[in-house]
């Protein structure tokens, strides 16, 4: 309070250059990208001399162009597609044994965990050789199946300990009082247990909607056929056959960003939450 | 308690090993399979040239590298094509040429594979795959079928390793300038006819403030046909056919001093500030929206350079790099690549048939019309409808008297990769065209020794 | 002791009913081609021939004598030393920034920071050629408008430039979540110690350093290793803008193993690189957490 009185101006300092570093900031993260949405509607005669002008005129042919022939509309169903069963599979996997990490106790538990957890040092390029030959085994090669089932593995790392996490900070009442009311581990578990990890849920569901989303290493390698290509694998192959052509690559951008930023915007309020509770505290 | 841990833990572990055996036994497997797949292979191929060699068609999967406009549009004509005349179902899958590249092998080895898909022709590339019976042998079926009349000597001699045929060139590329008649027109500029006039053009250029020529290398790629394109101006083709065959080496003066003037033109500022910063597909816009005047670069480029809504239509011109006053110019040819028939596939028969298909006299002409030269005898250049641009490379293809070689594709992976290096370390002063020979000398000899290549005679 | 015993097995079980679907998937898509790349490494395979050549330690040694790998590790600890540095601080900084009383629109800024992280590599390596492009990136151009022309640069044609190039553009594309995790942190601390901070008659300064701060540690240390982690296994940023040029002085480790493996048709090599950086990864790990461990301790 003293220190308020006194230093007037000192404080309205300290409010104007936190400020103007963070509407800097802000500028910076987000002017790249309203930059190439709307490059997106540029005529790409009038991009391609100058991508960096300030448009004239716009025009929606070019998006046109990229959903139809450039295919950007198969690429995202496929996406859709293989996001969808990815990111429930690894939600479903990682709350069941989150739930045992955290709440049950068993012998052996902590060395399992600490077994978990080395996955998440491992980069996935020390994996996809061999990889490549299991799904090809399993006869997956080139099918959506091929980006989702891996990740039920390579994903489950950090989203058990995000899981495990959260599920150990709700209190042990919780469950004493429910094994009282007569439930066993998994009523338990699906009554009284998931509907409280919801943030720690949509936290998840954006980290891994978003890696599905972007994924690239892996898609690149086991899926060749333009049917059962991604946004990123349609995106490169899309900038091969378009180069000369700054706006329909702007389209493609543009149609790869807007769907991950809408969703993050949707689920943001748990997702930070998510975050809080969970990431952090472990 | 703990002990039981422990016998879990072991057997868990010994579950593991056991799924750990996976990866050789897939190995062999398909290794068993392929020395299968090869004899039968070998029987498919003495039947179906044999008197009763008429096999059934069935439906095909091509991979190829056509992604780009007219190409695109063509392959895909000749796939649909092929199959509306058999009844039958081409899938065709287009990937750029890097991707299919990183995944065939695998692919073949898993029977995933296509049936028939375009690759880069030399012993690196191809001649990996025929190594390890990847391959089909097209030998027996190209000497009954008249395959040595119809595809140029070089169609199927680079194709060709331990005497056997593993695949057909597909179409007949070169390196050149491309540059922007209307630029040249405005300050009365002529095609030169030696490396001194184009010299003079570029200083011309840089003194009415125009940028005279693209050098772009990010992508470390368009560095290899730099190389090909001034060594050969100076040292010559039958220097660099010596060198090819193993007769001479790379470092020696007249392909080194080639490389130093590749770097004059950056010293002289004839090009853009930084070469090494700029990648290739915004060095395409630049040339196409007219900031440069001259683009050094494959005739792959024709169509996309001389269409009228993307390119510069008919105001785009092309020469040979000349060499320098006193010695011939030659131009630099190379196959844009070949199509190859799976190893493994069961559909041989229609494969090699839809090769053949590719190129006959109706489809030669298809072809030529997207701007492509296919490396067969059968075209009637007169009667198709080209482009002048695509004349004006013909042309020049024609009253080559020589043909000069685009090393990258005859070289092993291992020494076009010194190169993508090399030519950045020239182009930023940090080596001198004599270094970046020896770098590439000492490569190939790495690389002969370990069997990746093999002298080439012409 | 039976019926306890039989208790205790009862429970495993139960517990192992809800592990079990996790760990096998995590064994068979994780563990087990791991163990088969370190099998591989001991071979060499072209990734075509059916015949794969026992050559034992010979890959590691041909990696060791390579200077391209010493070279690539230089710029992987780079990578590691200014990530932790420039987004990881940076992201602190805004957060604390953020999370004061006074700001406003908090919500917005939170929102718009953490976008550059959602966005496909594909996408910004797109974004970030453009604007550092030479001829026409805008960069360039706005320090020759504010006149600082003097720094203009061929950015990613540069060997001197070319890794603080991908720095920039990594950059941010990471603050934004070391900003979400340390807000995260600063609103699990208790409001009270800043109030009794502050009746203590605490400068902003002090309240920081002695209240904050402290509290800061632990999310930094969590940063940090992810950074590290991250910083080992860098790869699509590299590989789309400038794939390791120009002559490799922005490879790294995994740029430097997809070419072996992928480009040069060396899978044994390759997995031996792969190897040597999980490795090298696990160790840095360790050795973090025994460090940070001690320092919370005392």
């Amino acid at each position: 309070m003293r220190s308020k009185s006194k230093k007037p101006i000192a404080v309205t300092v300290k409010k104007l250059l936190t400020y103007a570093v963070l509407i800097l900031t802000l500028l910076v993260s987000i002017m790249p990208l309203i930059w190439m949405w709307q490059a997106a509607l540029v005529p790409s005669n009038k991009l391609n001399v100058d991508p960096f002008a300030i448009p004239t005129s716009l025009t929606l042919d070019n998006i046109k162009r990229a959903w139809t022939t450039g295919k950007m509309n198969v690429y995202m169903i496929n996406s859709i597609l293989v996001a969808i069963p990815r990111v429930l599979g690894v939600l479903l996997l990682s709350s069941l044994a989150g739930y045992a990490f955290g709440k049950l106790k068993f012998k052996g538990r902590d060395k399992i965990f600490s077994f978990m957890m080395f996955g998440m040092m491992i980069p996935i390029q020390a994996m996809v050789i061999p990889l490549y030959y299991n799904l090809q085994q399993m006869g997956l090669i080139n099918t959506r199946l091929a980006m989702v089932i891996p990740y039920f593995g390579l994903s489950m790392p950090f989203a058990v300990f995000m899981m495990r996490a959260f599920f150990r900070d709700l209190p042990d009442a919780l469950i004493e009082s429910a094994t009282i009311d007569g439930c066993n581990e998994f009523t338990t578990f699906l009554y009284i247990m998931a509907p409280l990890i919801k943030p720690a849920l949509s936290a998840l569901l954006v980290f891994e909607f978003m890696w599905s989303w972007n994924d690239m290493f892996l898609p690149m390698l086991v899926v060749y056929n333009d049917t059962s290509r991604t946004l990123p694998l349609g995106l490169m192959f899309f900038f091969g056959k378009y180069t000369a052509d700054h706006s329909l690559i702007a389209v493609g951008v543009t149609i790869c960003t807007l769907p991950i930023v809408i969703v993050y915007t949707l689920f943001q309020k748990n997702f930070i939450e998510g975050v809080t509770a969970g990431a952090v505290k472990g | 308690m703990k002990k039981r841990f422990t016998t879990i833990a072991a057997l868990g572990l010994a579950a593991m090993v056991s799924l750990t055996g996976c990866m050789n036994s897939t190995v062999q497997k398909n290794a068993e399979e392929s020395n299968k797949s090869e004899e039968a292979g070998q029987e498919n191929s003495q039947g179906s040239s044999g008197s009763e060699g008429e096999g059934t068609y069935t439906d095909i999967i091509l991979w190829d590298g056509m992604t780009d406009g007219d190409g695109n549009v063509l392959m895909q004509e000749l796939a649909d094509g092929f199959a509306a005349e058999h009844g039958i179902k081409v899938e065709r899958v287009v990937m750029k040429m890097e991707d299919l590249r990183t995944t065939i092998k695998a692919a073949i080895n898993s029977g995933e594979g296509p049936d028939v898909f375009s690759y880069e022709i030399g012993a690196g590339y191809l001649g990996v795959l025929a190594k390890s019976g990847l391959a089909y042998d097209l030998t027996d079926y190209a000497k009954d079928n008249g395959w040595y009349d119809l595809f140029m000597d070089n169609a199927l001699s680079s194709c060709t390793f331990d005497e056997k045929l593993y695949g057909v060139g597909n179409e007949l590329e070169a390196l050149g300038v491309f540059y922007n008649k209307s630029t040249f027109e405005k300050y009365d500029l002529k095609e030169p006819e030696t490396y001194e006039e184009f010299e003079e053009i570029c200083k011309t250029l840089k003194e009415k403030g125009e940028t005279p020529i693209m050098v772009d290398d990010l992508d470390q790629w368009p560095g290899y046909h730099y190389e090909s394109l001034w060594t050969n101006a100076f040292a010559g083709c039958d220097t660099m056919n010596d060198i090819l065959a193993l007769k001479a080496e790379f470092n020696q003066e007249s392909t080194a001093e080639g490389l130093d003037h590749l770097y004059e033109i950056v010293t002289n500022g004839w090009t853009i500030d930084s070469p090494n910063a700029m990648a290739h597909d915004d060095a395409r816009k630049m040339f196409m929206s007219g900031k440069v005047a001259m683009y050094p670069t494959g005739t792959w480029e024709v169509s996309t350079f001389g269409s009228k809504e993307e390119g510069l239509g008919d105001d785009c011109g092309f020469f040979f790099l000349p060499a320098p006053e006193g010695r011939e110019t030659s131009g630099v040819f190379g196959l844009g690549g070949s199509f190859v028939v799976n190893a493994k596939s069961d559909k041989t028969f229609t494969a090699i048939k839809f090769i053949e298909y590719m190129f006959n006299q109706e489809n030669v002409q298809k072809w030529y019309e997207a701007s492509y030269m296919p490396a067969t005898t059968n075209a009637d250049i007169d009667s198709y409808e080209i482009s002048s641009l695509f004349m004006d490379w013909a042309d020049s293809a024609l009253n080559s008297p020589k043909q000069g070689n685009n090393l990258d594709v005859l070289m092993p992976t291992k020494v076009n990769e010194a190169t993508g290096n090399y030519i950045q370390e020239l182009l930023a002063g940090k080596k001198t065209g004599m270094e970046c020979m020896e770098d590439k000398q000492s490569a190939l000899e790495a690389e002969t020794a370990d069997g990746n290549y093999e002298a080439i005679e012409k | 002791m039976t019926v306890k015993r039989r208790r205790a097995i009862g429970k495993w079980c139960k517990a192992m009913l809800f592990v079990a679907p996790a760990l096998i998937c995590y064994i068979v898509f994780a563990i087990i081609p791991i163990i088969n790349t370190i099998e591989l490494s001991f071979y060499k395979w072209d990734g075509a021939s059916p015949i794969m050549e026992y050559v034992g330690l010979a890959n590691y040694k041909e990696i060791f004598a390579n200077p391209i790998f010493w070279k690539a590790l230089s710029h992987n600890l780079f990578w590691i030393t200014f990530t932790i540095m420039i987004p990881t601080i940076f992201g602190i900084i805004l957060a604390v920034m953020l999370s004061q009383r006074f700001v406003r629109f908090r919500l917005l800024f939170r929102v718009v920071f953490y976008m550059p992280a959602i966005v496909s590599m594909v996408a910004v390596s797109v974004i970030w050629n453009w604007i550092l492009n030479p001829e026409f990136g805008i960069l360039n151009r706005i320090l020759k408008t504010i006149g600082l022309g003097v720094f203009a640069a061929d950015w990613l044609g540069n060997e001197k430039t070319v890794m603080f190039a991908l720095l920039i553009a990594g950059s941010w594309v990471h603050y934004g979540f070391c900003m979400v995790i340390t807000l995260a942190a600063l609103s699990g601390v208790d409001a009270s110690y800043m109030e009794v901070a502050k009746l203590e008659g605490a400068n902003p300064v002090q309240t920081f350093v002695y209240v904050t701060m402290p509290l800061l540690k632990n999310t930094f240390t969590l940063l940090a290793l992810n950074s590290l982690i991250g910083s080992f296994k860098v790869f699509e940023i590299v590989y789309m803008m400038t794939k390791g040029g120009p002559y490799n002085s922005s490879e790294v480790i995994s740029t430097y193993m997809y070419r072996t493996a992928f480009t040069n048709s060396e899978f044994g090599l390759g997995s031996a690189i792969a190897t040597v950086l999980s490795v090298l990864i696990a160790i840095c790990s360790a050795i973090y957490m025994k460090v940070s461990e001690r320092e919370v301790d005392a």
